[in-house]
């Protein structure tokens, strides 16, 4: 059985002021195993971001169920999904979303303490991770004082300091430069090579070239998808343009 | 062209009404408390009533402390205004506007901001000082007819006053506008808050300054104590609270902080940290909040107890309804030869008392006459000392002698030739043992069987008490005075100058009946004795507190004293300093809503924010609504709770003062001050509540938009 199973997905907005109706997702399916990287790729408004809401339990669909290791989100009631979230599933926003509040050090350990894990355990969890991430000279810094690429680190730190089955992305790179950029998709698939599974919706050609598998989303519908298998990034890369050319582009024209 | 800018201003003052319209009206407000004090204060109306005059000062004092106020506040407004609005500035001129374009935008927003604020504040103004014109009159015990005419003065006054505020906070605009290179102000409210420091120092300095304070404001001894203290410590207590709140509230936060047990626990974790951001960020907005509670509850307490108590206060006060004192008409002003005789013409005045009530048709009670005199001095080590100085706790001491007492008192009392009777008119303290009185001799204290029915008529408030003496009769009054003048009160020759003040006696008496029955003896009496009592005379007697001197036309001179119009002029004092009290208040009420109100706009906002982020993270919607919720109580529970600790602890200080009013009975003070309190705590949970409304709203808009 896959780790993730995405069944007809359907979502429907109603604006707020009645009748309109705005379809996001129309029907979406699809599965992830454990230990993959998946990027979801699409233009804005295509239903990147509605989907990523949906799969981490922030928004409920109109239709269709998500099943995580065998359980159903739908069914979960809002105490356990919080949970669900905080054991289960590890976070990157575009905009970092750490808090201001907290030095980075206790931003990465928010998901612990609130696991009720003890102080010493964290500790213990952290080093490693603050390690691998290279930001052990930051820990006790504000979010302010250090730059979106350290910022990003932080949040991705604090998204696998759980060990969660599942990392979500949503656009990491949206808001970093090119060097930083590159630094957290090396980021990301040296922690997928760890086994961590990732699941990342993006524009960024680039970003998705680091994937091992790319689904393109288009008008609410999943309609193409390539395998990485043996390519380098940058053979992958080319594959993904000319995919985007052939069928984004192609169908605009 | 002008038009696109006028639209520009008024939409943004649209967009930021969450903020222009409480600065708009809280300015009105400001304006409307300081034309309604300064136009009471030269009020044609209230100058003309019995002891309007003493009124008007007390209320011409407040002027000038409710314009600081009213200025300091608007300018707090509206740079705090600007500072939220930096953004907002920056994108106009991203857009291609150059800095005179902004500056127009921003002359548009405050002629508009000025020109409702001042017209709405003066329209309120003239309305609350009508009802405040009656409400004092009222409060004064004065009727009188209303009078509908405005003063225009005073209003050219205060429209002159705030142009040149608002055209000073509009200039400051400019100047930041063009000293500022446009990318700060895009970059400004994105640069977030500086690490919170722990500055240990600081904040023990706080702590040590506060110490010092309350420890001053819990050893005053006396009211002259407590008037030369209570400035200092004011000003003390508030850097404290200043220091305190900033930063040892962080100080005591980071040391949670380092206790990492306590710290990483789900509860502490949000809450201490975030606690730690608030603090820092509204530290200062809250000891504000803190300061001006402490104000209200000290100032509307105390007024209060000045003005409901008085009347307690004037009954111990005067023993007797009116009191006459008369020269002797064949005077013999050589003392040496020992003058203790009851005047001559002691049957004519005493006749003149009776016909008076007669004519007016009203009973004389409890008719007493004596001699007395009265000087002051402290009590220093055995000693009591005829040389008082007056910055420090003195005695104000009256002395009769032992046939007066027994006569008045109606008493057998016998003092040994050393010995003297005493009995503190407050309860102040006692004596026990041998005492010198300076220049009289050493004397053995014996207390009196009871207090001497004597008025103590001028009476000084600033005193720490009333010392009546009752002297052996082998030493007599005169003997007593002339060895205590002495030493010390020689003319230009050398030559002893006899004293006045015991060639006089005093008439003392009540009369049956109300107010006006006592007001008809009182202008039978004049009239037929002394002068016929006009509105001039009346506003003479007043300015003298109820004294005045006559003659009767042969000779005679006379002190008249009528107690009522001594309490008139204490009513109008008194009410005056109420009325004055409840305006500044008023005052501060609105500047501490406003501070309240805007952080909890600008918390909701901020919070908005932290809120979506820790739903992403994993926290369920009641975790966070109770973690950030109890922030948020905690918050503006501490300026409340510090608030009373304050005036706890000026509680003896306050109280010191409030005895100069003349007010002995003070265990009313601190009933009204509980009073206060409470009434004071509920409505700050009650805007508390209001404000909070403002910022569920934020938050929740946020939340549902996840």
């Amino acid at each position: 059985m896959s780790m993730l199973e995405v069944k007809n997905l359907k979502k429907v907005y109603t604006t707020r002021f009645g009748g309109n109706k705005v379809t996001a997702l129309t029907n979406v399916n699809f599965t992830a195993e454990k230990g993959e990287y998946v990027a979801i790729m699409g233009e804005s408004g295509s239903g990147k971001t509605t989907l990523l809401n949906i799969l981490a339990a922030l928004d409920k669909p109109t239709e269709g169920e998500v099943i995580l290791e065998g359980q159903n989100l739908n069914l979960f009631k809002d105490k356990k999904l919080a949970a669900f979230r905080r054991e289960q599933l590890g976070f990157v926003f575009q905009d970092f979303n750490l808090l201001d509040t907290f030095s980075v050090k206790d931003n990465i350990l928010l998901p612990l303490v609130l696991a009720g894990k003890k102080h010493k355990e964290m500790n213990e969890l952290l080093m490693p991770i603050a390690e691998k991430l290279g930001i052990t000279e930051l820990l006790e810094k504000y979010p302010y004082e250090i730059s979106g690429g350290q910022k990003q680190r932080a949040a991705v730190a604090r998204a696998i300091i759980t060990n969660p089955q599942l990392v979500l992305a949503d656009e990491p790179t949206g808001a970093l430069d090119s060097k930083s950029t590159d630094e957290l998709l090396g980021l990301f698939e040296r922690i997928n090579k760890d086994g961590q599974t990732i699941l990342m919706v993006t524009h960024s050609v680039k970003a998705a070239s680091t994937a091992s598998r790319v689904l393109f989303i288009k008008d609410g519908v999943i309609f193409h998808q390539l395998y990485k298998a043996n390519s380098t990034n940058d053979e992958f890369y080319r594959k993904i343009t000319d995919s985007l050319t052939a069928l984004i582009g192609g169908g605009e024209n | 062209m002008n038009n696109m800018y006028v639209n520009l201003a008024s939409n943004s003052i649209r967009k930021n009404k969450n903020f222009y319209f409480p600065y708009i009206a809280s300015s009105s407000v400001m304006i409307a408390l300081f034309f309604t004090l300064f136009s009471l204060a030269v009020d044609p109306l209230v100058q003309g009533m019995h002891g309007g005059k003493t009124l008007g000062m007390i209320l011409v004092v407040g002027v000038p402390i409710i314009a600081t106020l009213a200025i300091l506040f608007i300018v707090y407004m509206s740079s705090f205004i600007m500072k939220r609005r930096k953004k907002e500035l920056g994108l106009y001129s991203v857009l291609g506007m150059e800095k005179r374009h902004i500056i127009k935008v921003i002359f548009f927003e405050n002629l508009f901001v000025s020109v409702v604020s001042i017209i709405s504040g003066t329209i309120i103004g003239v309305i609350v000082e009508k009802l405040a014109q009656l409400s004092l009159l009222k409060l004064l015990h004065q009727a009188a007819d209303v009078d509908y005419s405005i003063a225009t003065d005073v209003l050219l006054y205060t429209i002159g006053l705030f142009v040149v505020l608002f055209v000073f906070i509009f200039l400051n605009s400019v100047r930041e506008i063009i000293f500022k290179p446009t990318l700060v102000y895009i970059k400004e409210e994105q640069a977030g808050e500086k690490k919170p420091k722990a500055r240990w120092f600081l904040g023990l300095i706080g702590l040590v300054v506060l110490c010092y304070a309350y420890y001053m404001a819990c050893t005053v001894k006396s009211g002259a104590d407590a008037i030369t203290r209570f400035a200092l410590a004011v000003f003390l207590v508030i850097i404290a609270t200043y220091i305190l709140f900033i930063v040892g509230s962080i100080a005591v936060l980071e040391l949670m902080k380092k206790n990492k047990n306590y710290y990483y626990k789900t509860n502490h974790f949000i809450s201490v940290s975030g606690m730690t951001y608030r603090m820092k960020r509204n530290g200062a907005g809250l000891a504000s909040i803190c300061i001006l509670s402490t104000m209200v509850l000290v100032m509307i307490s105390s007024v209060s107890t000045v003005f409901f108590y008085n009347g307690k206060a004037f009954s111990d006060r005067f023993t007797y309804d009116f009191g006459i004192s008369a020269d002797d008409k064949e005077h013999d002003y050589s003392i040496e030869e020992g003058d203790d005789r009851v005047p001559a013409d002691n049957e004519d005045i005493i006749n003149e008392i009776y016909t008076a009530a007669s004519e007016a048709d009203v009973t004389v009670t409890d008719l007493v006459y004596y001699k007395t005199f009265d000087y002051y001095g402290f009590v220093s080590d055995r000693v009591i000392t005829n040389n008082p100085d007056y910055t420090s706790e003195y005695y104000e001491y009256w002395v009769i002698d032992q046939e007066t007492y027994n006569r008045i008192n109606n008493e057998s009392l016998v003092l040994k030739d050393n010995q003297f009777g005493y009995w503190f008119l407050g309860g102040s303290d006692d004596f026990s043992g041998e005492y010198e009185i300076e220049g009289v001799g050493v004397y053995e204290a014996s207390k009196l069987p009871a207090k001497p029915n004597i008025m103590p008529g001028e009476y000084t408030s600033t005193s720490k008490d009333v010392v009546f003496i009752v002297i052996p009769d082998s030493l007599g009054l005169n003997e007593f005075v002339s060895r205590l003048y002495a030493d010390w009160n020689l003319d230009n020759e050398g030559d002893l100058v006899p004293p006045s003040e015991n060639e006089s006696t005093y008439y003392a008496f009540n009369i049956d009946g109300d107010d006006d029955a006592k007001m008809a003896f009182w202008n039978k009496y004049n009239e037929k004795y002394t002068w016929p009592i006009d509105e001039e005379l009346l506003s003479e007697y007043n300015s003298n507190m109820g004294y005045g001197d006559e003659s009767d036309g042969i000779g005679r001179y006379r002190t008249i004293f009528c107690s009522m119009l001594f309490q008139q002029v204490f009513y109008n004092m008194y009410g005056g300093l109420f009325f004055l009290g409840i305006l500044l208040s008023i005052c501060c009420i609105v500047i501490a809503v406003l501070i309240m109100y805007f952080k909890q706009l600008l918390e909701g906002y901020e919070d908005a924010k932290r809120f979506t982020i820790m739903k992403k993270v994993g926290l369920t919607k009641d975790e966070i609504k109770k973690s950030i919720y109890s922030q948020i109580v905690m918050v503006f529970l501490t300026p409340i709770i510090c608030a009373g600790i304050h005036t706890a602890f000026a509680y003896r200080i306050v109280k010191s003062m409030i005895v100069l009013f003349g007010i002995s009975n003070i265990d009313g003070y601190f009933v009204i001050l509980l009073i206060s309190m409470a009434v004071f705590t509920l409505f700050y949970a009650l805007v508390f509540w209001i404000t909070s409304q403002k910022y569920f709203k934020i938050v929740n808009a946020a939340e549902n938009a996840v």
